[in-house]
């Protein structure tokens, strides 16, 4: 489903990734795991383009992503992102955050926008929180928000840059739960965390990041079980 | 007899043709009819002297401007319009042309200008014939002899023509009497000259030890020292060498055709007594307004009186729609200019338009606003007959690149999450800044844009420099109508003050209302 082919991604003189190849098939949960500054956030922002490949390609199935021809704002429309700082939209109602995008992208009609986004609401238990603005929700409300609105496109794959890093920890299991549960359902997913259990109990692959490289990569089992690379061996005992 | 009127007749046409040549070669072209410019010749061939008539006057109103600051010539009578000698005669002269007359009051020094530019068909301001003038503008036969007078403190101590020299002189700007003054300047730079919007300013400045002598026109000098005879003296300019001087009407170099008309009436007014009578009337009987000296006598004088405050209220509708309407052609061009200055490539650098946008903001802040009306008014909208619209476009202009910093900083103060936010989602560029960003900025942007307005409310006291009456040129006229400073100028001041308390408010309610909404 996502092919990436030689990815290169500089800042300036600071060479944040130095060649990546890989490839997401359909229905897999992607975790990608690494200490901080080994361009794992970077390489999930270059997925989606919010950063701009320095060198390398990116496919979503037929379509190059990096090709400038290519229309952007289509292929984020098949290729979601929840984030770190869920990034909802602070001027608008939760429901207005979670129809914006099918109504003005998929020219859904405004009752049918609704009672899709009811639908979902009601999914994550928030079904009364459907008038209230961001500011008045928790983070955890606002992260099974963000993860909704995203569902409320229909993607094809869901990018997540380390949803549960900036929760307080009676939190992070409320959108671990939404997440397991999406991925039950099959949805394709590629994960930025540092939830080693839900890298282990849901992912289908784990890949290793460090110094912009990937450094392994296996199933669950065998990745932490029998950790091959050394620098993944020192990262896993510190963090395990 | 009969010759005599074809030969003039011929002449007359020859004019016509020299001048408007080229406005009917232009019709012609336009209308694509190569008959209209022969045509126009053959019609004016058969008609009467009397009846052939300036192209100016085919909308059948003669545009006039003036300065009513002038009295007994032009001032501002009770009803807030210019009145005196001068717009009586001009009124005659109109009659008698068979066109209404449209009298536009302006600065002094912007008369010559506005002709050049087409704005009036002429001027009478009680101005002087000078060599300066005739090169831009035509003048009548002089319909009035002017002498220079020098005006004193009566314990003056400047007798001579010698005694001007090193001393502070006052004259109203762009007058013989700013001439003489600065010709004296030129020869001593000890002289100081000042040059008043009023004449009226001066004589106060001069009662008050801050001028030596002022220099004007014989006609209001001897107003003035009616009214202030205790403290003033007036000196015939002939005393210090000054030579008599001609008062005429102001006319475009080519319209030679209105030239010949106003003559030609001018000519039967004096020779029928009826120029006389517009004399002895509004010269030699004029009174200049007097009031009592008590504070009640003031406020009455300039509130009430003659319904006055009728015209501070005329003349804040002009300031709040002026305003207003910049306020709102500021906003959306901030928000565009904003928006391009902004504006990047897929590689983070800035684009052409945000170059242009860069230009704008420094060139629109490195100007004064009063320049940029000026230029506006003058230059590019010379045409305009809509002062408000004119003066909002300016102002909008300028405030433009302001409120274009303002969004910029509300802009930027909005998360730069909330633009990935819809920008993952698909949402492109524009549609986020739209629905997501922009909105945020707004209510970021709020308290300084209601200060830019507030700034703006107040900067539109400039288009009296262009002679819209707004509330500080109403105020101002008012003094000179009622010679008194004081009343009407505190008034304006205040009325200024309590809409603009009011005005904030109102913007402290509304922002208070948008913050409750977002509960952060």
């Amino acid at each position: 489903m996502i092919t990436v082919k030689n990815l290169h991604k500089s800042f300036g003189d600071n060479k944040v990734l130095r060649g990546i190849d890989y490839h997401v098939n359909k229905g897999e949960v992607v975790v990608i795991i690494g200490p901080s500054g080994s361009g794992k956030s970077t390489f999930l922002r270059c997925l989606n383009l919010l950063e701009l490949p320095t060198s390398g390609e990116i496919w979503l199935d037929n379509d190059c992503v990096t090709d400038p021809k290519t229309d952007i704002n289509k292929i984020r429309q098949r290729m979601s992102m929840v984030f770190q700082h869920f990034n909802l939209f602070n001027n608008m109602t939760i429901l207005d955050n979670i129809t914006l995008a099918p109504m003005k992208l998929k020219k859904m009609s405004k009752q049918e926008a609704e009672d899709k986004a009811m639908v979902l609401l009601k999914r994550v238990n928030l079904a009364d929180k459907a008038s209230a603005y961001p500011g008045q929700l928790s983070g955890g409300q606002k992260q099974r928000i963000a993860i909704i609105r995203s569902l409320a496109m229909d993607p094809e794959v869901i990018l997540f840059d380390e949803p549960t890093s900036a929760l307080d920890p009676e939190m992070v299991g409320e959108v671990l739960d939404v997440m397991v549960e999406l991925a039950h359902q099959g949805m394709t997913m590629v994960c930025v965390t540092h939830e080693m259990g839900f890298a282990r109990e849901v992912g289908t692959k784990v890949v290793f990041m460090d110094q912009g490289v990937i450094q392994e990569e296996n199933e669950p089992k065998e990745f932490f079980g029998n950790p091959k690379n050394q620098r993944l061996r020192d990262f896993l005992s510190k963090v395990l | 007899m009969r010759k005599l009127l074809k030969c003039k007749a011929v002449l007359l046409i020859l004019c016509t043709l020299l001048c408007m040549s080229r406005t009917f070669a232009a019709y012609a072209a336009e209308t694509g009819d190569p008959e209209a410019a022969s045509s126009v010749t053959e019609t004016s061939g058969q008609a009467e002297v009397a009846s052939a008539s300036s192209a100016s006057l085919d909308d059948g109103v003669l545009t006039v401007g003036t300065n009513a600051e002038f009295p007994p010539f032009e001032y501002n009578g009770g009803d807030g319009q210019p009145a005196g000698f001068d717009i009586e005669l001009i009124k005659a002269i109109g009659q008698r042309l068979g066109v209404e007359v449209d009298i536009q009051n302006m600065e002094f020094d912007a008369l010559v200008t506005s002709i050049s530019t087409g704005k009036i068909d002429c001027a009478i301001a009680g101005m002087t014939i000078t060599e300066e003038r005739k090169e831009s503008v035509n003048f009548s036969d002089p319909y009035y002899d002017a002498e220079q007078y020098v005006v004193l403190n009566k314990d003056s101590s400047i007798k001579t023509a010698d005694d001007l020299y090193g001393a502070h002189l006052g004259c109203q700007l762009g007058t013989t009497g700013n001439t003489i003054a600065s010709d004296i300047a030129k020869e001593d730079e000890k002289t100081e000259v000042s040059s008043y919007n009023k004449t009226l300013d001066a004589i106060n400045d001069l009662r008050n030890g801050r001028l030596d002598a002022v220099i004007l026109d014989k006609n209001p000098a001897s107003v003035f020292v009616e009214k202030y005879g205790s403290e003033i003296q007036a000196v015939p300019g002939g005393d210090f060498g000054f030579e008599i001087e001609q008062y005429a009407i102001a006319i475009p170099l080519e319209d030679s055709v209105l030239m010949y008309q106003i003559n030609d009436v001018l000519g039967k007014m004096k020779e029928d007594g009826s120029y006389d009578k517009l004399v002895e009337e509004y010269i030699d009987n004029y009174e200049p307004p007097s009031s009592g000296n008590s504070i009640a006598d003031k406020f009455r004088t300039a509130f009430i009186e003659e319904d006055r405050y009728k015209l501070y209220i005329k003349g804040f509708g002009v300031t709040i729609a002026t305003a207003v309407l910049a306020a709102l052609i500021g906003l959306v061009i901030g928000i565009i200019v904003a928006l391009m200055r902004m504006s990047e490539t897929r590689e983070r650098k800035r684009t052409i338009s945000s170059h242009i946008a860069g230009v704008y903001i420094d060139i629109i802040r490195g100007t004064p606003a009063v320049l940029q009306l000026l230029i506006m008014w003058f230059i590019i909208l010379a045409n305009s007959k809509s002062p408000i619209l004119v003066a909002s476009l300016s102002f909008g202009i300028n405030s433009g690149a302001y409120v274009a910093e303002i969004i910029r900083a509300g802009i930027q103060a909005v998360d730069s999450g909330q633009m990935e936010g819809g920008r993952a989602m698909g949402l492109s560029k524009v549609q986020t800044m739209r629905y997501i960003v922009l909105p945020q900025a707004l209510k970021n942007a709020l308290p300084p844009l209601c200060n830019e307005f507030i700034t703006l409310l107040k900067e539109t006291a400039i288009v009296g420099y262009v002679g819209m009456t707004d509330l500080t040129r109403q105020a101002n006229m008012i003094t000179s109508a009622t010679y008194e400073a004081f009343m009407p100028l505190i008034g304006a001041a205040v009325i200024y003050f309590t809409v603009i308390k009011l005005l904030t408010i109102a913007f402290g309610k509304l922002e208070r209302r948008l913050r409750e909404s977002d509960n952060r």
